[in-house]
């Protein structure tokens, strides 16, 4: 597997948790005030258990996520070699 | 000393507004907002372009004809 074709899988898996991450955000917004909506809360686990398995696998691939006790680190610390939001094209193609 | 009493709070009137009818005890602005009921939801990629899994608050500006904010028949929507 070419060097492009794993970056594009990361970038796609990172795309991914986005999406994921936003639907339990605007859903946990949505039950502030609505915490009575079963529908919105079965939803809202979805999604969690879904991006938890998503950032595992993210993790487990290409290193932690997040930092300050969040995620887990191999050795050596790898923290730092993570490319920092900042120095890749990070925006969504298309969007 | 409940300052949120109108007595204390007051409305002060902008400078040179003091003739502006600011009556005591003015209720300021209350807003209201309707009780949103969860219907139907965008798929997770097309929530996070338009910024809400709500259909109904997708909102996104659209360019207008409105510039120098004089309002002319192609703003009114």
């Amino acid at each position: 597997m070419n060097h492009a074709h794993a970056d594009n899988e990361r970038r796609e898996l990172l795309d991914q948790i986005r999406a994921i991450e936003f639907m339990t955000i605007d859903l946990n917004l949505y039950l502030d005030t609505h915490p009575n909506d079963r529908r919105a809360l079965n939803e809202y686990n979805y999604y969690t258990r879904q991006l938890q398995a998503l950032r595992k696998e993210y993790e487990m691939r290409y290193g932690p996520l997040t930092n300050f006790g969040y995620s887990l680190s191999q050795y050596p610390w790898a923290w730092i070699n993570e490319p920092w939001p900042w120095e890749e094209d990070h925006y969504m193609e298309g969007c | 000393m409940d300052y949120r009493h109108p007595r204390y709070c007051w409305p002060r009137a902008p400078y040179g507004y003091y003739d502006y009818p600011m009556k005591k005890g003015l209720e300021l602005a209350e807003a209201y907002i309707p009780y949103q009921q969860y219907t139907t939801s965008l798929s997770p990629m097309e929530a996070l372009r338009a910024g809400t899994m709500f259909p109904e608050l997708v909102r996104p500006y659209e360019k207008k004809g409105c510039e120098g904010g004089k309002a002319d028949e192609s703003c009114s929507r």
